[in-house]
């Protein structure tokens, strides 16, 4: 229980006032969606395969999220029972799974549908069993056999959401993973749930000159989720014009664009490396040395993945002019000006993990900008020339600011 | 206005907490070539009071602040280029190697990197100026920022803590190299072991509830004398 307690109030803070935060956050949002009568006609499967699966994949951040190590260090250094610490640290991470992420997810689904009560009970067993498989799961990560285990554990918990589409035998399932889970987990020692950073071959780099972009470049491929999002765009971006395509009479061109620059987490480096933001504000001269070429990476990286979208447009489509390509230029350089000036003058700070980083409102600002002008320009083409002109213009206004700060 | 003085702060507050000041009408006086240790016990506001020289917090007041005769704001870039700062923990470019680090920092701040290898040498680390930063140890780590920091030779060197996680050898050459700055200029640290900062201060200061309650010159720079001063 002191082991819970320890590892909650890390996570929530002292006095759980993140807990209780969230809570009313998901209140709000129920109450304010609800109240504006905004109706979603949804097919109950899709809330208990929201519930399942968004649980899951949050919950395995989380047990994956490199801050773990420095948090636990000081539990495991101390003597403790090993079941005690297991389920302290499923219990303890799941909580924080449910309460900061998925009540979220499931606040917006109870707004805009009508759901009987036991559809709101399945959909929160849904959202436990998903935690405590993915703990169970995390538990056999490093085994050979892993895959077809995961296969079959999530083919059984996924099927009848799909197919059988019968509460009861659902509600069993769930059930039947939850016990399978926590025998598992009776029997896992609680070290595989800590990973500390282990001592590596010292790789030598000696042809490099301190150019931020080759940095921002081995930041991006060091980190398995960044590059993982990148790729997920990039087959976005590959099969976007086909779907987009459907659209007649209409410029949904530039949609795709604003769609593409959801690469949000290379938006927020600032934020995510407090030590590195520290540095940028102590050294002189870095608006101009460091956020030029942070704005020049994202733009390249975006770029690329817009570039994907192009070839595609070009191959499936009717081609691409060179309006188009302005308008992918326009967009891109845009939103790496916006996510630049974001990161410099309100870093999202004070996070408990990189899980609170990646869900952030902040970064779906940038996006969210970036469709309005999306909208803009699929409803007046004659604003590209206007877009282009305001952007020409602050890149010349920031060029000069830059200099001097 | 500043009497010669490179740096002069006059009742400095700095707060994280409206209402609960961790600084409260310090006044500090730094002159040109000297060295000046700072010590204070744990919570006295030492690295608060070094991240407000930097630049990095943004809740303070000081009723004057001059630089080399001119009024002083701690984000400008004019003070910015003239001191470096070595904090207690840094992690910061974890993906630049030592010499992709330094060349990037020379480059910010205009200038060519002097010594450095006589520096490289002195500190031992010969075998990680091609590493990543990321992979070196606490200690190694604290040695790129530090021969950083010296080979820079900025007109204000401020360190936090510049000894924690050095083995000895680098220590007694940190002595050295903190002892033989005052031809380049000047050096605000503060550590919590009084021998190193009796070993190559000018000056000492005592930071207590927020101020600077002491002040020891000369030949009263003794750890047994502070110490039993501290005990007070």
């Amino acid at each position: 229980m002191i082991i819970f307690q320890n590892l909650s109030k890390q996570l929530f803070g002292a006095k759980y006032e993140r807990a209780v935060k969230s809570l009313i956050a998901c209140i709000i949002l129920f109450l304010a969606i609800h109240t504006a009568g905004i109706e979603i006609a949804i097919a109950p499967s899709i809330l208990l395969l929201t519930a399942t699966a968004f649980s899951m994949g949050i919950m395995w951040q989380t047990l994956n999220s490199s801050e773990n190590a420095d948090r636990m260090t000081g539990l495991f250094m101390l003597p403790f029972r090993n079941r005690e610490m297991t389920f302290s640290l499923v219990l303890a991470f799941t909580s924080y799974t449910l309460i900061t992420k998925t009540f979220f997810v499931l606040a917006l689904f109870f707004a805009v549908h009508e759901w009987s009560v036991l559809q709101i009970a399945v959909s929160l067993l849904c959202a436990c069993n998903s935690c405590f498989s993915a703990a169970a799961w995390y538990t056999m990560k490093k085994r050979k056999k892993f895959l077809p285990v995961y296969l079959l554990w999530g083919g059984a918990i996924f099927a009848p959401i799909f197919l059988v589409r019968e509460t009861m035998i659902i509600c069993f399932i769930a059930f039947t993973s939850m016990l399978i889970s926590f025998l598992r987990l009776l029997k896992v020692d609680a070290y595989v749930f800590y990973h500390p950073v282990s001592a590596k071959l010292l790789i030598k780099h000696t042809k490099g000159t301190g150019s931020i972009f080759l940095y921002l470049l081995r930041y991006l491929i060091t980190n398995k989720n960044y590059l993982l999002n990148t790729a997920g765009l990039c087959v976005i971006a590959g099969a976007m014009p086909f779907i987009l395509g459907q659209f007649e009479g209409v410029n949904v061109m530039p949609l795709g664009f604003a769609v593409l620059c959801l690469n949000t987490p290379i938006c927020i480096l600032l934020s995510c490396d407090p030590g590195l933001e520290q540095a940028v504000r102590t050294l002189p001269g870095q608006a101009k040395r460091f956020c030029t070429n942070y704005c020049f990476f994202i733009f390249s990286i975006n770029m690329a993945v817009n570039s994907v979208y192009l070839i595609s447009w070009q191959i499936g489509k009717s081609g691409v002019n060179s309006t188009e390509i302005i308008i992918a230029l326009i967009i891109t350089l845009q939103s790496a000006i916006l996510s630049v000036l974001l990161e410099w003058f309100c870093p999202v700070r004070n996070w408990k993990i990189e899980n609170d980083l990646w869900h952030h409102p902040r970064k779906y600002i940038v996006p969210l900008i970036m469709f309005l002008i999306a909208g803009l320009i699929g409803m007046w083409s004659i604003s590209i020339w206007v877009l282009l002109c305001i952007v020409i213009a602050e890149c010349f206004s920031l060029s000069l600011i830059v200099r001097r700060i | 206005m500043n009497n010669g003085k490179m740096l002069v702060l006059n009742d400095l507050n700095v707060w994280y907490t409206p209402g609960k000041p961790v600084l409260e009408k310090l006044s500090m006086e730094l002159g040109t070539n000297e060295v000046i240790g700072l010590i204070g016990l744990n919570g006295a506001g030492k690295t608060t009071f070094i991240k407000t020289l930097s630049g990095l917090l943004n809740t303070f007041h000081v009723k004057a602040a001059w630089w080399q005769g001119k009024p002083l704001l701690f984000r400008d870039r004019e003070f910015k280029e003239e001191r470096y700062v070595v904090f207690a923990e840094d992690h910061s470019f974890q993906f630049f190697t030592f010499r992709e680090y330094a060349s990037y920092v020379a480059a910010s701040y205009g200038r060519k990197l002097s010594d450095i290898d006589e520096l490289i040498y002195g500190f031992h680390f010969e075998e990680y100026t091609d590493v990543l930063l990321k992979e070196l140890s606490t200690g190694n780590l604290k040695k790129a920022y530090l021969i950083t920091a010296f080979a820079l030779k900025p007109k204000l060197l401020i360190l936090d803590e510049p000894v924690n996680g050095l083995d000895f050898q680098s220590t007694e050459y940190l002595y050295q190299q903190i002892s033989s700055y005052r031809q380049y200029g000047t050096i605000l640290f503060s550590s919590h072991i009084l021998e190193s900062i009796c070993l190559t201060s000018d000056r000492v200061a005592v930071l207590e509830q927020g101020q600077i309650k002491r002040c020891f010159a000369g030949q009263e720079i003794k750890a047994e004398k502070i110490r039993e001063v501290l005990k007070e």
